[in-house]
């Protein structure tokens, strides 16, 4: 062992102090998927009085969304916890590629919906797009908080990865709400509104927050 | 026992033997065959060889090498990364256990035996020595900022090894944009000849040098005087200041080119006293030399 190697041992042992290890991936995922529940159950208590008319099962463009949706939240959250702890490499993988295809799915699901609407089909009600995004995003602020404190507590290898995998599945989760508690059935609406909002997240937050990361890591 | 046999009566019944070493290849080593009716003897004989290595060290031959080799998971064949054996495995994951809690004996234990395996690691990788001791260096860091990231539960050695993998690559990720950037020049030419200076005040800088360090902001200086001065290791200098390694180098760079400005009269004026000059940056012909 060289002298240097020696003196640094010397200083990382007397810098040392009791740390709390991170929650398992598992317990993590729980109290993510507890929250989320809790803000859709809130959701779901104050648009009660609106909801009634759309049902996840009477369109199936709404319900392939529905499913890749979750499919991108849940696979992208575990990716996003795993980005935290060294040598999860392939759960954190496992997790980034099916969050993208559930992505891809939804978005290929819209897709095909509009392509089948016909040249008469009415526009979705105008400002229902803002809004659905609007709210999409703000109810992904909280898990994206609360997956954040996970991936900074624990040391990501990868910032930019991490950064990107959190702001997916936050997106996500949040869309996830929107999309159980929106009335509006149109793909279009579906497309923006609700498929927009991990979409644009990723996009828009990547840089700045693997900024935050690759600081937080110093 | 000698690794070499004595003469033998028939030349052409020699079978030479490549033998490994835990450390690599003896070759030339020659076996008496004479005897030997068969392939299954002389695998026998080959190991008796291999139990009957000196100082405990186990020989091997290149067919067995490379069999135990094939018998890897394909990944760690791609790392060059050995699995630990279980013993050091469990023993490490409770000393980082104990760490956690704040046991400092413990702690240092586990650096201590952990380091020597980091840098086998790192050596596989890296060629240059000096930046095996900063990329050891910087592992080591980094499993200290990381130490929270560990799961008790889970094996030490994929969490070890992501980490020291991750600070190769970050290694190699920065040799690249320096070399992206900077020109090498030849160690010959620099004007390393002149006796050290010594103002009387037991300062090694020249005054020039030392009023364009006092003149640099807090942390360009700190880092510049840290890793110069005091020549503390880039990994020991960033513990000091509470920063990554990468952040530390930012400063220290930009305290360098910093340097570079204020100092450009006196090297005009060759007035250069002691001080090292400021590393040229226009000679094409030894752009890689680094």
């Amino acid at each position: 062992m060289t002298d240097s190697s020696q003196r640094l041992i010397a200083r990382l042992v007397d810098d040392l102090e009791a740390v709390r290890p991170l929650p398992p991936i598992r317990q993590a995922f729980s109290l993510i998927l507890a929250l989320w529940a809790g803000l859709l159950g809130v959701v779901l208590w104050s648009k009660a009085s609106e909801l009634g008319t759309a049902s996840l099962l009477e369109d199936p463009v709404y319900l392939a969304s529905f499913i890749g949706l979750v499919v991108a939240a849940f696979g992208g959250t575990i990716s996003a916890l795993a980005s935290g702890r060294p040598g999860r490499d392939r759960l954190e993988l496992s997790g980034l590629l099916l969050s993208i295809l559930g992505l891809l799915a939804a978005v290929i699901a819209c897709w095909v919906g509009i392509r089948s609407l016909g040249p008469l089909a009415p526009p979705p009600p105008p400002g229902a797009d803002a809004m659905c995004f609007e709210t999409g995003a703000m109810l992904a602020l909280l898990p994206a908080g609360m997956i954040l404190v996970f991936v900074v507590r624990g040391w990501t290898a990868h910032p930019i990865r991490a950064a990107a995998i959190a702001l997916l599945a936050s997106g996500a989760l949040g869309a996830l709400i929107v999309h159980v508690t929106c009335n509006v059935l149109d793909p279009r609406h579906v497309l923006v509104g609700h498929l927009g909002v991990p979409i644009v997240l990723s996009l828009l937050g990547l840089y700045p927050l693997a900024i935050v990361l690759r600081r937080l890591r110093r | 026992m000698p690794l070499v046999p004595p003469p033998l009566a028939r030349p052409s019944a020699r079978l030479d033997v490549e033998w490994a070493e835990t450390g690599g290849y003896v070759r030339g080593k020659t076996h008496d065959v004479a005897s030997i009716a068969s392939m299954t003897e002389i695998a026998a004989a080959l190991h008796t060889r291999e139990e009957d290595a000196p100082n405990g060290s186990r020989l091997r031959s290149p067919r067995t090498r490379s069999k135990r080799r094939s018998a890897r998971p394909s990944a760690q064949v791609a790392e060059g990364i050995a699995a630990l054996p279980d013993e050091a495995e469990a023993r490490w994951s409770d000393w980082m256990r104990a760490s956690q809690a704040g046991d400092a004996a413990a702690y240092r234990q586990l650096l201590v035996a952990i380091e020597p395996r980091i840098r086998s690691l790192v050596r596989a990788r890296v060629r240059d020595a000096s930046a095996t001791d900063d990329v050891v260096q910087n592992s080591l860091l980094s499993i200290h900022r990381g130490r929270a990231s560990y799961r008790p539960e889970r094996p030490f050695g994929p969490w070890m090894r992501a980490i020291v993998r991750n600070s190769i690559v970050d290694h190699f990720r920065e040799r690249k944009r320096r070399g992206d950037r900077e020109i090498g020049l030849p160690i010959e030419d620099w004007p390393d000849d002149r006796p050290a200076h010594d103002a009387g005040d037991g300062s090694p800088l020249a005054p020039e040098l030392a009023a364009a360090l006092a003149a640099l902001p807090e942390t360009q200086r700190v880092a510049v005087t840290l890793l110069q001065v005091e020549g503390l290791s880039v990994a020991e200098a960033a513990l000091k200041v509470g920063i990554s390694p990468g952040a530390l180098k930012v400063r220290a760079h930009r305290g360098y080119q910093a340097l570079r400005t204020a100092l450009a009269d006196v090297r005009e004026d060759g007035e250069w006293s002691s001080a090292r000059p400021p590393r040229p940056v226009s000679d094409s012909s030894s752009r890689g030399a680094e």
